[in-house]
């Protein structure tokens, strides 16, 4: 389950099954003390909402499939994607996976004031990388980032494109059985832009599988084999990437028509 | 309360539907693992160790960020304690002379020792509160043993500790009333470990609860002052000076007690006294052991927003 390197699963087979998933946010309505709730019992109960940000959500991945995810702000997204990556807790429903998906989410383990060199072991080992396996990788990661230049400068020094650059570089430098990209989270040129694609498309070569979260629909028809279409937390479409990301198209075309007597719910 | 019903949007698409699937995928496809519950306790202590450069990696460069803005930098460290120890001596030594009234001898070696020892303590407890409330954004984006965060807060804290413990023995020698330097000071390579230990055991109780009760970390700093005092830190807790035996005998059972009180009889060239080692080290064994599998036991919850 650790090993993230290996691929231990033939092209086909089911890498990532999710059984009427639901997660259930309780947000505190306001900053309540919550000590007093463990003396005095739940009486507060009215003070908080949940949110069902994820809501009966089933469908099995397999290997060599790039699944996109598309939906509103808000739409949970995010959220099934960590739910899937045993990050946030599961309010019911089961997930299984073949080893443990890695988000693409180094950027939190790194520290602006440490130069990029050592960033790049702080987020690799984050990752469970080992120290030699990046000593072995480190010219390869900072080649693929492009920054060279740069390594020896404090993090806070790169653009954000290139932090980002430098994110997708550590998280792949081992190729996961299981990556998730959350671009809504990153950015980077349109020259990187294609470089990452080429690596995901490899990766698919190798059997695995890649989640992609985007509003870019262009991304998502170039990298994906296979679109899943959230809607409040519920899965309202699962199909051909051509079809669905069409069918979403025409979904916010006709919501941004009617914008003027509905206005959309902030997110 | 929940979120009002949304009307599913017109997808021109079929539903998607539940697929066929067993009660338990993995009896059809043996490679699955369930997702989002515990690892096994090997599994766990595994990927600990996986990670062991991550935990001396963050600490690392923290101490190095964290004093990087002020004039003297990192000699804050040590200087922290040593102007403690001089606000001390000040009150108790000098003004309230501690030492004729009480019957306490060389006060200043025994305030030295027990103010840096203690102070391990408490900086590890105050550090281990914050990291998970601290770490969110990691926790909620990579996923390792999240034990990983109070341990390398409690590497952090012993770096800091070994710079200051030399600086001790330093002190110790050249004020009045010190010990020459004697093997027993080799002793306090014990006392490291069992307070190392000790302090991990309780920051990972620390960093459970004030996750769950977010006042936690506004009334540490109140708890830890009681500690303080109750410790033995200052004036020693002996029948002459707390008249109650019962609370002697209980303040003396105390943790942080026993292990200021090790490194003193190490130190100060005290009698070693077995049942203060013995008692100190069942209490860092168990206090890591509790420490540990009560922070384990919420371990999926730390994501929670």
């Amino acid at each position: 389950m650790s090993e993230t390197a290996v691929v231990s699963v033939t092209a086909g087979a089911p890498t990532v099954v999710v059984d009427r998933l639901d997660i259930t946010y309780r947000l505190y309505a306001d900053s309540a003390p919550k000590l007093r709730k463990a003396f005095v019992g739940d009486r507060r109960q009215r003070e908080y909402r949940s949110v069902e940000a994820v809501r009966d959500v089933s469908f099995v991945a397999s290997s060599g499939e790039a699944i996109g995810i598309v939906g509103h702000n808000g739409s949970g997204k995010s959220t099934l994607l960590r739910g899937i990556a045993g990050l946030v807790p599961i309010t019911d429903g089961d997930v299984y996976a073949s080893s443990i998906p890695v988000l693409l989410g180094v950027a939190a383990a790194l520290e602006p004031e440490l130069s990029g060199r050592r960033n790049v072991l702080l987020g690799g080992t984050a990752l469970g990388i080992t120290r030699d396996e990046l000593e072995d990788r480190f010219d390869d990661i900072v080649a693929f980032a492009g920054v060279e230049e740069f390594i020896d400068l404090p993090l806070r020094a790169f653009s954000a494109g290139m932090r980002s650059r430098l994110q997708f570089a550590i998280a792949t430098a081992i190729t996961p059985e299981i990556l998730m990209v959350d671009e809504s989270l990153s950015t980077g040129d349109a020259e990187f832009k294609e470089r990452s694609d080429e690596r995901i498309r490899g990766m698919l070569g190798e059997a695995g599988t890649v989640f992609l979260v985007s509003h870019a629909m262009r991304s998502i028809r170039d990298v994906c084999t296979r679109v899943l279409w959230l809607d409040h937390g519920l899965l309202v479409a699962d199909g051909d990437t051509d079809e669905v990301v069409d069918a979403y198209e025409r979904h916010v075309e006709a919501r941004r028509r009617k914008r003027p007597e509905h206005p959309p719910e902030p997110s | 309360m929940t979120q009002p019903d949304h009307p599913r949007p017109d997808t021109g698409l079929p539903q998607p539907q539940r697929p066929d699937l067993p009660d338990d995928p993995r009896e059809r496809w043996p490679h699955l693992h369930r997702v989002g519950v515990r690892l096994p306790l090997r599994d766990y202590l595994r990927e600990l160790w996986r990670r062991r450069e991550f935990a001396i990696t963050v600490p690392l460069g923290e101490l190095k960020a964290q004093n990087q803005d002020s004039a003297l930098g990192q000699i804050w460290h040590l200087l922290n304690p040593l102007l403690l120890i001089a606000v001390y001596y000040l009150i108790f030594g000098v003004i309230l002379q501690v030492e004729e009234r009480r019957g306490v001898d060389n006060y200043l070696p025994f305030l030295i020792v027990g103010v840096i020892i203690f102070d391990y303590t408490r900086t590890s407890i105050q550090a281990g509160a914050r990291m998970i409330v601290k770490n969110r954004k990691l926790v909620q984006s990579i996923n390792f043993p999240r034990a990983v965060l109070p341990l390398s807060a409690i590497v952090s804290e012993a770096i800091a500790h070994l710079y200051s413990l030399p600086i001790m023995l330093v002190l110790v020698t050249v004020v009045p009333g010190g010990p020459a330097p004697q093997w027993t000071w080799l002793l306090l390579v014990v006392v490291f470990v069992l307070q190392s230990m000790f302090n991990l055991g309780i920051s990972m109780v620390v960093a459970r609860l004030s996750f769950h009760f977010r006042d936690m970390q506004q009334l540490l700093p109140f708890v830890m002052r009681l500690y303080f005092y109750s410790s033995g830190v200052l004036i020693p807790i002996n029948p002459e000076i707390i008249p109650n035996t019962a609370l002697v005998t209980i303040l003396q059972l105390n943790p942080a007690y026993l292990i200021v009180e090790m490194a003193r009889e190490a130190v100060l060239a005290g009698p070693l006294e077995p049942q203060v080692w013995l008692l100190g080290a069942a209490w860092s064994v168990s206090m890591l052991l509790v420490g540990f599998w009560y922070f384990r036991a919420a371990e999926n919850e730390y994501g929670r927003v």
